[in-house]
């Protein structure tokens, strides 16, 4: 993310051209970050504004240039080498805690799956190709179906009494509620909103917008989800 | 798609469809009727709608006669783009030195929007704070020599989470708004259908409020021509004096201020004249960040000293002589044996006494009053450090992190600004053709050459360690402990240091706070510590160490100083040895690491039984070791005075 443009020669008309960055490759794709906790304070800014925006404003050596960069961001950190900032954490819609496999039998599968992959990668593939491709349409059908899956008002009422009880920060947790929820009843081939989407979708969209309190475990308090959502059918 | 914003889409908004939010909205019109206002900051929490409110706005400007533009400022960028530079392309061409107009000029007579405007580096602030002070900058740079016009209405938003604005841009904004979440089921229910009609069709979305629009820019346009005319009733001046006085503000930029924003009012009230209502209504807008800095929320702080008997126990510290009476180092701590039940003789209400020894017994403690750290002695520390550290102070300058931002001449270039660099070398360009006909595209020169400068962090942070196990339950050190660690907040907000906070107690201990500069967070966090549980120590200096190395891994010329604020006092063990030896051992360890240094701050009460276990570990540490009392810059001026008044009497 050094100089924005490029001086080419071959053109040879001298004219500054600008020479399209990280963000700028990302649009309409994903922005993956690796230690994302990591990045430099500069660096999360810049992340922070196009996350924002859906656009990315140069304004600096001497260049002026705006371009489109809306991308699915997607990080990945080890929470003990240091905590995101409450800013760019809440631009992440959803946050999954990974943790290692700990039953006996699904850790051998994964060994076993690793070294048949490593042994021949081609026919692990092509082994796999029909499971990958099956997926692929899954994904394509549901992004088409997404845009007429509707939520009734009673799940939105149920989506703002949450983020109330809870005291989640500002709206973003309820939009990124609401839209969970559409995308998990299009992948489910329904076009409604059934309470078991609001269910999972809390899931996906709260935790790491809960307020930490001092000695409290972050988390989701299931009481008060069960409380609004219902228990699970 | 998830993750990407509605209100980020190309469409923008519309700012008069945005369910709530009322304040917010009047401010920014009363600022467009009166751009003297010189601004509105939107303060609040992540996701309330800041940037889709000054974004909307943008939006209306044209239709509401507003001359100017709308320049976003994005947080990246640089003093060249800011304030105009030489245009390369028609040096390079033809030789010729033309100023390629920055944002501070494109910004003129328009509005001047910085989302996460707490964010902007300290020198892009400072230019803002310039133009914004005289109207116009004077730009200097490559040859270039002219005096720029620039008038804008500046619109800030921030998370105040994410760090505090220097007090001078603070005081820039004539109105200020806290925007804060809808709170009540039915309106975010309606805003989620807004926002979801407008992502399903923006274009329908916008068309469907167009007049409710037309509306709002009509009330805008007649209001912005009705303002001149507005004056101030007899009643209206009398109540902005009174206001301003009330607000203790300094100088008479309060009662200025509030005069144009009562007659803005007026004026988008349809009014010709601005009554004290108009003045009461406006008060808050303008004085809310007027009012002294940092002072911890009003109303909290009130519900904390209303019950002190409840919170802390006064006549703990007659009553303590009994009770202080150590067994061993490591064993129980004096206060943890009558914390079990609640030593307070008052508190024998049967229901509570019940629930309390039913479980762990927890206590949250008021925060006792801030005092002015005494300032020497840090200081000094830092400055032993910074001379200490000659070597990395050189490495540092080769580190080619940070932002860049600026760039100069140097001997030796080690970080090329290729930039500058051509600028440098433009104007000279039909020259050295002349004399080097076939060269590059370019010909550069070694006089040319211009070395980047970037922002290095040399930012000091500080690690808070505090010991919130029952033993601090005794005698209200807690209090006073989270007094003194109050203090430290208010000095690193000052110093513009970094703070995080770690909390040991029970079994182990925990990061309440990251590495911020936000005291304010810091604040509520203390507020809300509880005190109980067992004493951990280990734990603490383990884990705010391991803050440290993180810190300096990824900042290497962080200046780091870890402040332990305990008695000394454990009995958890870290491994399975006893528990003071650990915590000497730990000390120990992060001792030998010179990139940091320690103060302990002892919070054992002066007695004759004291066990001065803070002074070992300290020792151990290599840390400075202060007794809590002895922080106070203003008690050790109180010491020396009643020193001086006995001895006195011997001449």
């Amino acid at each position: 993310m050094s100089a924005p443009w490029t001086w080419k020669r071959p053109s040879g008309d001298g004219k500054l051209r600008f020479e399209p960055g990280v963000l700028a490759r990302a649009n309409r794709g994903i922005l993956y970050v690796d230690e994302v906790n990591l990045l430099d304070d500069h660096i999360v800014d810049a992340l922070l504004d196009a996350a924002a925006m859906g656009v990315n404003t140069v304004e600096r050596e001497g260049v002026s240039f705006t371009h489109p960069a809306r991308f699915v961001l997607v990080g990945t950190m080890n929470p003990e080498e240091g905590e995101l900032r409450p800013q760019l954490l809440d631009r992440f819609g959803l946050c999954v805690e990974v943790t290692g496999i700990t039953d006996p039998g699904e850790r051998v599968e994964v060994v076993k799956r690793l070294m048949a992959f490593e042994a021949d990668p081609e026919a692990f593939m092509a082994a796999h190709a029909a499971e990958e491709k099956a997926l692929g349409e899954k994904l394509a059908a549901a992004r088409e179906r997404v845009a007429r899956v509707t939520v009734d008002d009673a799940e939105l009422t149920a989506i703002a009494r949450l983020s109330i009880a809870l005291g989640v920060d500002g709206h973003r947790a309820d939009l990124v509620m609401m839209r969970t929820a559409k995308a998990l009843a299009a992948l489910d081939d329904r076009e409604v909103v059934i309470r078991d989407d609001l269910r999972r979708a809390a899931g996906l969209a709260l935790p790491h917008r809960m307020r930490r309190k001092p000695f409290e475990a972050v988390g989701v308090d299931p009481e008060i989800v069960t409380s609004i959502l219902g228990n699970a059918a | 798609m998830t993750g990407r914003e509605s209100w980020s889409e190309t469409a923008v908004f519309p700012f008069t469809a945005l369910a709530g939010q009322d304040e917010a909205k009047l401010a920014l019109a009363l600022a467009v009727v009166c751009p003297a206002l010189g601004g509105v900051l939107l303060r609040g929490e992540k996701g309330t709608a800041k940037s889709t409110l000054a974004r909307g706005l943008a939006a209306l400007l044209p239709e509401a006669g507003f001359p100017g533009g709308f320049v976003d400022l994005p947080l990246s960028v640089g003093e060249d783009r800011l304030a105009g530079c030489i245009d390369l392309e028609q040096a390079i061409a033809a030789g010729r030195i033309v100023c390629q107009p920055g944002l501070l000029a494109r910004a003129d007579g328009g509005v001047l929007y910085v989302d996460e405007i707490n964010l902007l580096p300290d020198h892009i602030t400072d230019m803002l704070l310039g133009a914004a002070a005289n109207g116009r900058f004077r730009l200097e740079r490559e040859g270039l020599s002219a005096e720029v016009p620039s008038r804008f209405l500046l619109v800030g938003s921030m998370n105040p989470e994410e760090g505090e604005l220097r007090p001078q841009l603070l005081d820039r904004f004539g109105l200020c708004v806290d925007v804060a979440a809808i709170r009540d089921v039915a309106g975010r229910v309606v805003l989620l259908r807004d926002l979801e009609a407008f992502e399903a069709d923006p274009r329908a979305f916008v068309a469907a409020g167009m007049q409710e629009r037309e509306a709002f820019t009509r009330r805008l346009t007649r209001a912005r021509k009705l303002f001149p005319a507005v004056d101030l009733t007899g009643p209206a001046r009398e109540k902005i004096v009174a206001a301003a006085a009330e607000a203790a503000c300094a100088g008479q930029r309060a009662e200025i201020l509030l005069s144009r924003a009562a007659r803005a009012l007026a004026a988008w009230t349809n009014k010709p004249d601005a009554d004290p209502a108009d003045v009461a209504d406006v008060a808050e807008l303008v004085l809310r960040h007027r009012r002294r800095q940092l002072q911890p929320p009003e109303q909290q702080r009130q519900e904390q000293h209303a019950d002190p008997e409840k919170n802390g126990h006064p006549d703990q510290a007659q009553a303590s002589p009994s009770e202080a009476k150590p067994q061993d180092g490591a064993g129980r701590s004096p206060g943890s044996a009558p914390a079990k039940e609640p030593p307070n003789p008052d508190d024998n209400d049967p229901g509570q006494g019940k629930a309390e020894s039913s479980k762990l017994k927890e206590e949250v403690f008021a925060v006792g009053e801030p005092f002015r750290l005494k300032p020497i002695r840090i200081r000094r520390d830092r400055i032993r450090r910074k001379a200490g550290s000659g070597r990395r102070a050189l490495t540092t300058t080769l580190e080619r992190q940070g932002r860049g931002v600026g760039a100069r001449m140097a001997e030796e270039i080690r970080d090329l600004a290729l930039d500058a660099t051509l600028r440098a070398a433009a104007p000279h360009q039909p020259s050295r053709r002349k004399i080097l006909p076939d060269g590059p595209a370019v010909r550069i020169r070694p006089c040319d050459l211009r070395e980047r400068t970037r922002e290095k962090r040399m930012g000091t942070l500080i690690v808070l360690v505090a010991d919130a196990s029952s033993s601090m339950g005794a005698s209200r050190r807690m209090t006073e402990a989270k007094g003194a660690i109050l203090s430290f907040l208010l000095d690193a907000y000052q110093k513009r240091d970094r703070i995080a906070f770690v909390a040991f107690r029970g079994s182990g201990a925990e990061v309440l706070l990251p590495p911020t500069g936000s005291p304010e967070r810091a604040y509520r966090l203390l507020e809300a510590l509880p005190t109980g549980g067992k004493t951990p120590l280990a734990h603490g200096l383990f884990t705010g160490y391991r803050l440290i190395e993180t810190e300096l891994r990824r900042h290497p010329s962080t200046i780091a100083l870890l402040v332990v604020i305990s008695d000394g006092r454990t009995n958890v063990p870290f491994r399975d040895g006893k528990p003071l030896a650990e915590a000497l051992d730990m000390a120990e360890r992060i001792g030998r690491d010179g990139r940091l240094k320690s103060i302990v701050v002892d919070t054992e009460p002066e007695h004759m039984n004291a066990l001065g276990l803070a002074g070992q570990v300290a020792d151990a540490l290599h840390a400075r070791h202060v007794k809590v009392e002895d922080l106070r810059a203003d008690q050790l001026q109180q010491l020396f005075r009643t020193g001086r008044d006995e001895v006195a009497p011997f001449p």
